[in-house]
């Protein structure tokens, strides 16, 4: 089908682009040079042959008289003439007929010397038996004479008519397309069969009028042109329209020759074989004349029938049509035409009816190659036939009347009266008239005007199909169409959603059940394949789909195809009158569907990209939705844990993902710190962390370890979660008393426990939660010491890719957090370096969360500590120092030297000491202020303690029941912007100067004690 | 108010006003500091260098001194600079992170040829 779709392409030769242009180039000029040469040529002759001397006298040949029986008939001149009609002519100048004719037939004048307008010539005639010599005077006619005796004639003035017709006809296909072969070819054979109409008319009146002879010395040539410019055109002309036949294009010169060589070769050595005899010449032409008909004839349909069968391109078709059709009216009608007036024996006079059927040629192969969509040919032929045999009718039904009405007024009058024959013709005019009318109006509303107006209408439909791309009003036009045209009871259009499914698209939520059409129906194969209407009464397939069809009434369907894909069906019941469905509807309703169907593709995509846009709307709706679900379920703030700093960052993905964290204090003062991640992304995701963070909240309620509480939400949340998703959670809980952390993993990702000297995992193992029920998870115990942290983290940051989509990696998280030194900074390390990894630009791929547990150097006490060293001194320790200082500022200084001098026989290194004299200052100067509250009456008492690793200070002051102040953590970015106070870097340094700080608050006071390694 | 034990001098070196630090920065030290750092400004001092080569005894009360100097200098769009520091004082420098808001130069010398 495809290939030959491409042959049609390749040998149409319809003109596309410049060949339909209304430009000349030089075979146009001379084509139509040549075709006015012809018509110049034709017309020159008459003028000439018009101008000759004439007796005036037209005639006949009677047959019943002896050979060759020249009667005169009528007299066309105005100088009064002795001849009578009926006048038989016997001899010219003494001359007879005979020998005259067989003069001019040896192209030997025949013609009297004194053949000359203004004399006489001697005729010899036959009147009434008698011979009787006449002088007839010569004169020349004028040569209007010519159109006056052709209009008299019967049938002249339609040939004439008919004649320029043609002439019209070619001249503006060829205006059109000036360049396209075939319309070159259609001038030449109009012009050429116009001219030879024109001139053989006047030469055989002129036969008729004037003694043959005299001008038969010109048409051999003027035959030969036409022989060569009306039917070998013509055949030439069907084999290079619609479609240029093949031998035509293979081999150029030997077809054209075939064409155009034999008639000419013919005529030719006819004249040169029977140069002296004539009438074998005459013969001879007449001969090649009727020979080369038939050959052109068979030609020509063989030509036709061949296109018909391997052409199937739809323009070329209709084309085909009309040349079908031009060319069987001109053929068989002429033949018809002679057949029934040789039949009918009617005089030769009325032979020029046989040309005219050739009339109908030019004018169809003029539609053909201008306009073949103004018609449909089959239409046309059909309206033809039967407004033919109406009007037929009613013409007998008219005649008979008045004759009827006549022999009744006849009857009752007594007699013939041209008045009441004019009266009964007036009465059955009027009668007949409306009757008539009346007769076509029914014709017309039953049978062709609404054909022809559903045609028209469908055609504005398509026209207007380009437009309309909303695909329910697309639906609504082509029911209201179908409704209009082919008036169904019921009428429906279906669009293939998802086959089984059909929907309706004006309300695309509602499939009905009643029409499935299951992908392995036959009938889907049927549909795609052909495009043809299918008829529910007579399947052409065994389908269920057609049978549920024919059970709720519909009659026929038509598949809405578009390049093979099955796009839907209309449907349609039985038609409201008892009528069924013509060739005609099912040709129209093809048609509807054929041209719906790319117009229901486009709205149909339409439609998608609509539906795709809400639907991602809805999307960054839910997005916000679980971004906010997300949001308000993390914890607001961090918690403070004395002597402990957390640290937390999250950043969602654009994508929500489900990352989440919790803090959760404990009655017993301990805490629980989770991290987890949902797989997942979106609302779904939110939902389930919601879902999960409550469980996590109920369980750590009821349970007391880890591994209990994981394996607790395990359960609960295995049958609630969707399929295929789950929950990673690493649940730890920490006793910052001891820094003791009990933690159990549900295979999240694993958290890195930075020591003073390495780095490492905490390992643990167990199954995310929501895969499988009645999990165990293993639980771990591990005990944080001051300045160790623990980082917590999701994939988001172990699985950030950069631009060549490596991935960042738990490796070299852990290298990043070994380089780090001090502790909460390392979040925004690991950010800093994420950032620098992905590059700029990067959307985020996945929610990052990243949780630091950083146990500081110092722990205030909220209840009494036990300092290293109570009481009375363990052995180790040895009392080098004891004092005590007014509390008034500037002591510090004193209690800083006086404790250097306390050293002095037990020395530690000079950095020491400085670190260890500037904790004793802050220390002093805090005892000073906050605990004795600069009152110089209550002393600070400073002992100093040294054994073989260590030396110890303490420092005591009377803040009876004064809270320690609470140790915040100075950020010294946060001091400049002025959010913290530029002061409070005391307790700070305290613990940064020394190994180990203890504080013990009684009733009376607090006791500092600083110790420094050796 | 104790009685303040922190001697100042101004020197322009434009645009440089270096403030030799004499003595101990505490919080007694407060209008001794900003009286030099006035007669900087005033000078048209962009870079405030502070000399603490004469440095006896800085507490946390002068740290937060410093910290009020700093923001103050930022404020006017001039720089802190200091020099002359002892190791000990440094690493507090360091450990408090004001090493990162004020340049740090061993000498005096270094910091003017950082300018130049």
């Amino acid at each position: 089908m495809i290939s030959v779709t491409s042959v049609d392409a390749a040998i149409n030769t319809n003109p596309p682009g410049q060949l339909a242009e209304r430009r000349f180039d030089r075979r146009s000029w001379a084509m139509l040079a040549f075709a006015g040469f012809i018509l110049l040529y034709s017309l020159a002759l008459v003028v000439y042959i018009a101008r000759l001397p004439t007796d005036g006298w037209a005639f006949q040949f009677n047959l019943a008289q002896p050979d060759p029986g020249y009667v005169f008939t009528e007299y066309y001149g105005t100088t009064p003439s002795p001849l009578q009609p009926g006048d038989v002519l016997v001899a010219v100048e003494g001359k007879p007929v005979a020998r005259i004719f067989a003069e001019a037939f040896a192209l030997q004048s025949p013609r009297p010397a004194h053949w000359q307008v203004g004399n006489m010539v001697d005729y010899t005639v036959e009147r009434n038996g008698h011979q009787l010599a006449l002088a007839v005077p010569i004169i020349r006619l004028p040569p209007q004479i010519f159109w006056t005796y052709i209009l008299q004639q019967w049938g002249g003035g339609w040939l004439l008519l008919m004649s320029l017709s043609m002439m019209a006809i070619g001249f503006v296909v060829f205006w059109q397309r000036p360049r396209y072969l075939p319309a070159q070819l259609l001038l030449l054979f109009s012009w050429s069969l116009s001219s030879s109409q024109l001139v053989l008319t006047p030469i055989t009146l002129a036969v008729l009028l004037y003694p043959p002879a005299l001008f038969l010395a010109h048409p051999p040539l003027l035959f030969s042109i036409w022989q060569s410019t009306i039917l070998p055109v013509l055949v030439h002309l069907l084999l290079v329209f619609p479609v240029q036949k093949q031998p035509l294009r293979r081999h150029p010169r030997v077809v054209l020759l075939a064409i155009y060589a034999p008639t000419q070769l013919a005529s030719w050595l006819a004249l040169a074989l029977n140069l002296g005899d004539p009438a074998a010449i005459t013969a001879v032409w007449g001969r090649v004349q009727a020979i080369q008909i038939l050959p052109a004839f068979l030609v020509m349909l063989a030509s036709v029938s061949h296109t018909f069968r391997t052409v199937h391109d739809a323009t070329v078709r209709a084309q085909m049509r009309w040349v079908t059709f031009g060319v069987l009216v001109a053929f068989m009608g002429s033949v018809l035409v002679g057949l029934l007036m040789t039949l009918a024996g009617v005089s030769q006079d009325y032979f020029t009816l046989l040309i005219f059927p050739f009339l109908l040629l030019p004018l169809s192969l003029a539609v053909a190659i201008l306009r073949y969509r103004l018609f449909d040919i089959g239409f046309l032929i059909h309206r033809t036939l039967i407004y033919g045999v109406v009007s037929a009718l009613l013409a007998v039904i008219y005649v008979s009347s008045v004759v009827a009405l006549q022999a009744v007024f006849r009857f009752l009058t007594g007699q013939t009266s041209s008045v009441a024959i004019a009266l009964s013709t007036l009465v059955i005019a009027g009668m007949a008239m409306p009757l008539r009318n009346r007769i076509q109006t029914a014709i017309d509303r039953s049978f062709y005007r609404q054909k022809y107006d559903a045609q028209q209408t469908l055609e504005r439909f398509v026209a207007g199909l380009q437009n309309q791309t909303d695909l329910a009003e697309l639906a609504a036009g082509v029911r209201g169409v179908v409704q209009e045209t082919l008036q169904p009871t019921g009428v429906e259009v279906w669009l293939v959603a998802d086959l089984p499914s059909l929907v309706k698209p004006d309300e695309p939520s509602v499939p009905e059940e009643l029409l499935r059409l299951t992908p392995d129906d036959p009938l889907v194969a049927r549909l795609q394949h052909s495009r043809g209407v299918v008829e529910v009464e007579r399947p052409a397939v065994h389908s269920p789909a057609l049978q549920a069809m024919k059970e709720v009434g519909v009659v026929l369907l038509a598949p809405l195809v578009n390049q093979d894909a099955l796009i839907g069906v209309i449907t349609l019941g039985p038609r409201r009158s008892e009528q069924g469905y013509a060739t005609d509807d099912r040709q129209l309703l093809t048609n509807l569907a054929t041209q719906a169907a790319p117009a229901f593709q486009v709205a149909k995509l339409i439609r998608q990209q609509r539906q795709e846009a809400q639907q991602r709307e809805q999307i960054e709706q839910e997005l916000l939705v679980a971004r906010s679900i997300q949001q308000t379920l993390l914890p607001q703030t961090q918690p403070t844990l004395p002597g402990w700093t957390i640290k937390t960052h999250y950043q969602p993905a654009r994508a929500i993902g489900g990352d989440f964290y919790d803090f959760i204090p404990l009655p017993d003062g301990r805490f629980s710190l989770i991290i987890g991640d949902v797989t997942d992304k979106g609302v779904p995701a939110a939902l389930v962390m919601a879902m999960t963070r409550t469980l996590l909240r109920e369980m750590t309620k009821l349970h007391d370890t880890p591994g209990a509480i994981l394996t607790a939400v395990n359960d609960r949340l295995v049958g609630d979660i969707p399929e295929r998703m789950f929950v990673t959670c690493f649940y730890t809980i920490l006793d910052p008393a001891t820094g003791t952390l009990i933690y159990a993993n549900a295979g999240h990702n694993l958290p890195y426990w930075r020591t003073e000297h390495e780095v490492k995992e905490l390992h643990a193992r167990g199954m995310p939660l929501g895969l499988l029920p009645t999990m165990s998870y293993e639980q771990k115990e591990m005990v944080m010491s001051t300045q160790d942290a623990v980082i917590f983290y999701t994939d988001g940051l172990v699985e950030a890719h950069d631009s060549e989509r490596n991935m960042l990696g738990a490796d070299k998280i852990k290298e990043l957090i070994a380089n780090q030194h001090r502790g909460p900074a390392i979040i925004r390390h690991l950010l800093d370096y994420q950032a620098a990894f992905t590059g700029p630009n990067q959307e985020q791929e996945d929610d990052t969360t990243l949780i630091v547990l950083q146990r500081e150097k110092v722990r205030l006490p909220d209840e009494d500590r036990t300092l290293k060293i109570e009481g009375p001194p363990a052995q180790a320790w040895q009392t080098l120092t004891a004092f005590s200082l007014p509390s008034e500022r500037g002591n510090e200084r004193t209690a800083m030297q006086q404790v250097a001098a306390a050293l002095a026989a037990h020395p530690l290194p000079a950095a020491k000491l400085e670190r260890l004299q500037t904790a004793v200052a802050e220390a002093t100067m805090n005892a000073i202020e906050h605990g004795n509250r600069n009152d110089p009456t209550k002393p600070v008492g400073l002992v100093v303690y040294a054994n073989a690793t260590q030396v110890a200070v303490h420092i005591t002051d009377q803040g009876n029941g004064v809270p320690v102040p609470e140790p915040t953590m100075p950020d010294l970015a946060a001091k400049l912007a002025g959010l913290q106070t530029p002061r409070g870097w005391g307790l700070f340094l305290i613990q940064n100067m020394v190994d180990e700080l203890n504080v013990r608050s009684t009733a009376t006071g607090h006791t500092v004690e600083l110790i420094m390694n050796r | 108010m104790p009685k303040a034990t922190l001697q100042t001098n101004v020197r322009m070196h434009n645009p440089i006003g270096i403030i030799d630090i004499r003595g101990e920065v505490n919080d007694a030290a407060e209008t001794a500091l900003m009286n030099a750092f006035h007669t900087a400004s005033d000078n048209g001092a962009k870079i405030i260098l502070l000399n603490f080569s004469g440095l006896d005894y800085m507490n946390s009360a002068g740290i937060g001194l410093l910290v009020t100097l700093l923001i103050r200098v930022q404020r006017n769009q001039q720089q802190l600079w200091a020099c002359g520091l002892s190791a000990h004082y440094r690493d507090i420098f360091v450990l408090t992170r004001l090493n990162e808001a004020i340049r740090l130069f061993d000498t005096e010398a270094e910091a003017i040829a950082a300018q130049g």
